[in-house]
């Protein structure tokens, strides 16, 4: 289990990461969501021991990760320009790694290299972004570490690889229980392989929970009130985070199941009532629009 | 095991990162010693190739040399030390790189242990290997180079000892910096900022003291802490002991360098412990930033921007031609332009001019109280004169006269190191006295003490007039000074003397000062000063004992103008010695002020390890001396005699003529030709020869318009040294004026 205790980081006056905490449970996949200098990255880089926290601490399976081997044994930070040695082939990535990685799987790391069609004695700065991508995954997931952070990996990937990187992500969760977690903006992306959401703005963990729940939690109704019906009085009971009247349709964000959002439907004079599913992306916008976010100041894949 | 094990494992990796530097390394090393070996002694041969018998022990010696501690590799050395340095921990610099490095499963101090020790690791690998193979080509050339491993073995000690500190004082850089550019930076700060300093305060100690004398400069010496400004100081104390063979110049050579590399060394260590600090604690956002802990930005900004300031205002000052005004302008604008300059460094970005003012107030205040403190004379340097009481004993030195030392290894001392170290005048009053008077005083702007001859002034009627022209010269014997002629007492330039004095203070520090007395009105202490036993002994070479010791393998031969002299018998050295000291013994300053040299004695001493020239001057007064160098059949009593001239000539340069047409350029000068007996008589009556110019002479006892060459007849023994012209100079107002007629410039046509 990864937990992140109350961390801060500030670059001078800037305040990157506020107080956050953070659990992450193993055998989950962890999307890390948040806007643009949300601190996503920040917060990879101190869950992967590169940066100290200002205050706080995060432990790796109870130990903390800064300047710990130990720790880091355990994890694998691909960074979203990932690094590869001056000249280096696939072939000198895997001599490396191998060292600093005990359980590196040498094998595997040449199949998936055959695989993707990534040859291993060829110059990895004549790859294009899209292979050194696909290859520093390759690398994290044979690394052989428990977790392995991803920050905007996916980006760049087309969709053929992508499919085939989680496919061998799956496997290795199924394996021998890896437990990724992933830092994108682009929600559609992370919507079919996440099972866990941490939705972070301005430095701060704005939810931190379960896709399943997060979606049933939220609903988008649309309806139109029965004739005599006062729209404040009935609507006052709703947790309502977004309403939008067009004519007399009503399109609703509310907080609340599905199930009892249905039941005050039925149970209040309606004309017409839909309760309609929420892509992870609606339900990113609705959060971050609650807390005051300029939504045309997102960047959505 | 399991430990030594993995930091094998980085070192083995960490090397496969760090090929380039390991071929730069091979290839300085491998050109620098068995290539360059190669084509030394294939030079050095095909200049001894006429004299086989010197040919080996010559090859040796360059080989030992080119093995040897060498100030050259010096820069080499430390560039190389800069690039390993900086390559080892670049990864530093950029963020990918410490997203990478950062989360792997290695600790930050094996880490840190696997470059460092790589980079010497290349840097020992590289210079042994090439070592081995210059001294497989010296071999192959002849050359027994075994000889040479002692040397081989102190250069390499000493080189690693300095690659090692000046590494280490880089790593610190790397650690205090986020940009490579930076660190580039601060690595030339860090390793010169001491002699920067030293240069700057040695600057203005010399600029705005009168009483500044360079020695002083040694006693700053300890500033000079830095690897490269103390491998300096090593080299330069070690090479003083360089010729000299014997085993007690070894030790003192060892002995310098040894005690050279312990300095480094443990400079070097203290950096590693900074370095290694300053790594631990260097937070990864630093990278890209110029300076990685922003609580040092201010202190670093006020201890560069205090000197630089310093610097430009003492540049506008002797570019203006001591202008005070742009003196401050100059301090205004460096300061200004530093700290800006310095903001920009630190945020990479123009618009940071304007901040830090706090810093700029803080500088500007620490320049304006250090150039204070010069400017002012707020310590009072110049009026310095310690209390009786303090004072152990003092040394007293005239600036403007030359004699050569040797130590007992006929190695040659400097003056200030013979003089002033051996003197210890216990009678401290005249010089306190004469401190008291001339303190401060500057009279160096009108007088080169070098050249006291081209600063005689025109219209001086300064010699007496002795001798005459009718018969064979010996203007020295009736004295040079006339004590009554106004123009020798006046209190102007041409007649003060330079000297120094040494201060041995009880507390064991040593005080230098500088100032001038005058030739004359001084001298009721300056014979006091010259009287004392102690002033004699060490001014004198005479006293040399050590020296002398080697009498008996020395030529001694007796000139009386420089280009012919007789040698004399070694059978009466042990005498000639004796009377000299007992002549000397009763020699006043007033008597060495007011005659002329007549003479000297040159003992020459040669062997395979040193060569020495020891010059005694011999005035009319040394009776005891002239008559025993007489008795060996020489002339006391004339510089030349009219019978042993040919022809002589006249030049006179017209300085005056160049004067007044403001031309520098154009020549003036008028060369006449002598050969008449009775003219060359009366022209050698005031003649002084060029060679004595080192015995002290007040400029205005000489005509520098003037100047006589002599041509002497056809060599009729073998004491002639050689059968070219010899030269003389012009004693003032002695001229015949037939010579000065037939001299003037009469325009082109001459």
């Amino acid at each position: 289990m990864i937990e992140v205790c109350n961390i801060t980081k500030s670059f001078e006056e800037i305040k990157a990461v506020d107080h956050v905490n953070l659990t992450i449970k193993e055998g989950n996949v962890f999307g890390l969501i948040g806007t643009n200098g949300a601190g996503k990255s920040t917060m990879l880089r101190m869950m992967s021991g590169v940066m100290k926290p200002d205050e706080g601490k995060v432990l790796i399976d109870g130990i903390e990760i800064f300047d710990n081997v130990q720790a880091k044994e355990r994890i694998f930070f691909i960074a979203d320009e990932p690094y590869f040695f001056a000249n280096a082939t696939p072939e000198d990535m895997e001599r490396y790694y191998s060292s600093v990685f005990p359980k590196f799987d040498i094998l595997h790391y040449y199949e998936y290299l055959e695989h993707f069609g990534l040859q291993r004695r060829r110059k990895i700065s004549t790859f294009s972004k899209g292979m050194k991508k696909q290859l520093a995954l390759l690398c994290g997931i044979c690394a052989g570490t428990k977790y392995i952070y991803c920050d905007e990996t996916f980006d760049g990937l087309d969709p053929v690889m992508r499919q085939g990187i989680k496919a061998i992500m799956a496997k290795e969760m199924d394996e021998r229980g890896m437990t990724p977690v992933i830092a994108s903006h682009n929600l559609r992306e992370l919507e079919d392989i996440c099972d866990h959401v941490g939705l972070i703005h301005r430095g701060g963990v704005l939810l931190s929970k379960e896709l399943e729940d997060m979606k049933c939690n939220i609903q988008k109704v649309q309806c139109v009130l029965g004739e005599g019906t006062d729209e404040t009085t009935v609507f006052q009971n709703l947790d309502i985070m977004k309403k939008e009247k067009r004519g007399s349709l009503y399109t609703l964000t509310i907080r609340g199941g599905r199930e009892e959002t249905i039941n005050f439907f039925s149970s209040i004079n309606t004309v017409f009532y839909e309760v309609l599913p929420l892509s992870l992306e609606e339900i990113f916008i609705s959060e971050t629009e609650v807390v005051g976010y300029d939504i045309q100041k997102l960047i959505l894949g | 095991m399991t430990s030594k094990n993995s930091f094998l494992a980085n070192l083995k990796t960490n090397s496969r990162r760090r090929i380039w530097l390991a071929v730069l390394m091979l290839l300085y090393f491998f050109f620098s010693l068995p290539v360059g070996t190669a084509i030394k002694l294939s030079m050095e041969k095909t200049y001894y190739m006429d004299m086989p018998e010197r040919l080996a022990n010559h090859l040796m010696a360059v080989f030992c040399e080119y093995v040897g501690i060498d100030a050259g590799k010096l820069f080499f050395i430390t560039i190389l030390a800069v690039i390993a340095a900086i390559q080892g921990f670049s990864y530093m610099y950029q963020r990918k790189k410490l997203d990478m490095y950062g989360s792997v499963p290695v600790s930050k101090g094996k880490r840190f242990a696997a470059i460092y020790v790589n980079g010497i690791l290349i840097y020992l690998v590289s210079y042994v290997l090439n070592l081995f193979l210059s001294f497989g080509v010296a071999q192959s050339m002849g050359v027994p180079s075994v000889y040479a491993v002692t040397e081989a073995l102190t250069a390499l000690l000493a080189n690693t000892v300095l690659f090692f500190a000046v590494y280490n004082t880089v790593i610190l850089a790397v650690m205090l910096t986020g940009h490579i550019l930076i660190t580039v930076m601060a690595s030339g700060v860090l390793l010169l900022y001491d002699a920067f300093i030293y240069a700057l305060t040695m600057m203005y100690f010399s600029t705005y003291f009168v009483s500044y004398y360079w020695k002083t400069e040694d006693l700053f010496r300890c500033m000079l802490i830095t690897p490269v400004s103390r491998f300096v100081v090593m080299i330069s104390e070690a090479f003083a002991y360089t010729n000299n063979w014997m085993a007690e110049g070894r030790i003192l050579y060892f002995g310098k360098i040894a005690a050279g590399c312990v300095h480094i060394l443990i400079y070097g260590i203290i950096m590693l412990a900074l370095a290694y600090f300053a790594y631990c604690r260097k937070p990864s956002e630093a990278c890209g930033k110029a300076i990685a802990f922003p609580g040092l930005k201010g202190l670093i900004k006020v201890l560069l921007v205090i000197p630089l300031s310093l610097t430009a205002g003492a540049a506008f000052y002797e570019l203006s031609g001591q202008s005070e005004f742009l003196c401050v302008f100059g301090l205004i604008a460096g300061l200004l332009l530093s700290h800006a300059v310095m903001e920009v460094c630190y945020d990479f970005d123009l618009r940071s001019v304007k901040k830090g003012w706090k810093s700029l107030l803080l500088s500007a205040v620490g320049t304006a109280v250090v150039f204070g403190v010069f400017r002012f004379d707020l310590t009072g340097y110049d009026r310095y004169v310690p209390e009786p009481e303090r004072v152990d004993s003092v040394a007293f030195m005239f600036e403007d006269t030359y004699t050569d030392y040797y130590d007992e290894q006929m190695n040659n001392v400097s003056r200030e190191v013979y003089v002033l170290g051996n003197m210890q005048l216990l009678d401290i009053e005249p010089v306190l006295t004469l401190a008291q008077r001339r303190m401060g005083i500057n009279y160096s702007d009108s007088v080169n003490p070098y050249e006291p001859a081209l600063y005689a002034r025109a219209g001086a009627g300064a010699v007496s007039v002795i001798g005459g022209a009718d018969g064979p010269t010996s203007v020295f014997l009736a004295g040079k000074v006339n004590a009554e002629e106004p123009l020798l007492t006046e209190e102007t330039p041409e007649n003060m003397r330079p000297v120094v004095v040494r201060y041995n203070m009880k507390n064991g520090r040593t005080i230098y000062r500088r100032f001038w007395v005058h030739f004359l009105n001084d001298s009721t202490e300056l014979d006091q000063i010259v009287a004392q036993e102690s002033y004699k002994k060490s001014t004198s070479p005479v006293y040399n004992d050590a020296a002398f010791a080697k009498a008996d393998k020395m030529r001694i031969h007796f000139s009386r103008n420089g280009y012919q002299q007789t040698e004399l018998s070694r059978d009466i050295t042990k005498k000639l010695l004796e009377a000299y000291k007992r002549d000397l013994g009763g020699f006043t300053y007033t008597q060495s002020v007011t005659e002329l040299v007549c003479g000297e004695l040159r003992f020459e001493y040669n062997d395979n390890y040193s060569y020495a020239y020891i010059r005694l001057p011999i005035y009319p007064s040394f009776a005891e001396v002239r008559a025993l160098v007489e008795s060996e059949g020489c002339i006391t009593d004339s510089y030349i005699r009219p019978e042993e001239v040919q022809t002589l000539y006249v030049t006179n340069s017209n300085s005056e003529l160049r004067n007044e047409s403001g031309d520098d350029y154009k020549d003036y000068s008028v060369e006449e030709e002598f050969s008449d007996p009775s003219e060359i008589a009366r022209i050698l009556d005031c003649i002084y020869p060029d060679c004595f110019v080192d015995y002290y002479m007040p400029a205005n006892l000489l005509d520098s318009d003037y100047y006589v060459q002599v041509i002497a007849k056809a060599p009729d023994d073998s004491n002639y040294r050689s059968d070219y012209g010899s030269t003389y100079m012009v004693l003032r107002d002695r001229l015949p004026e037939f010579v000065k007629e037939r001299t003037v410039y009469r325009g082109e046509e001459e």
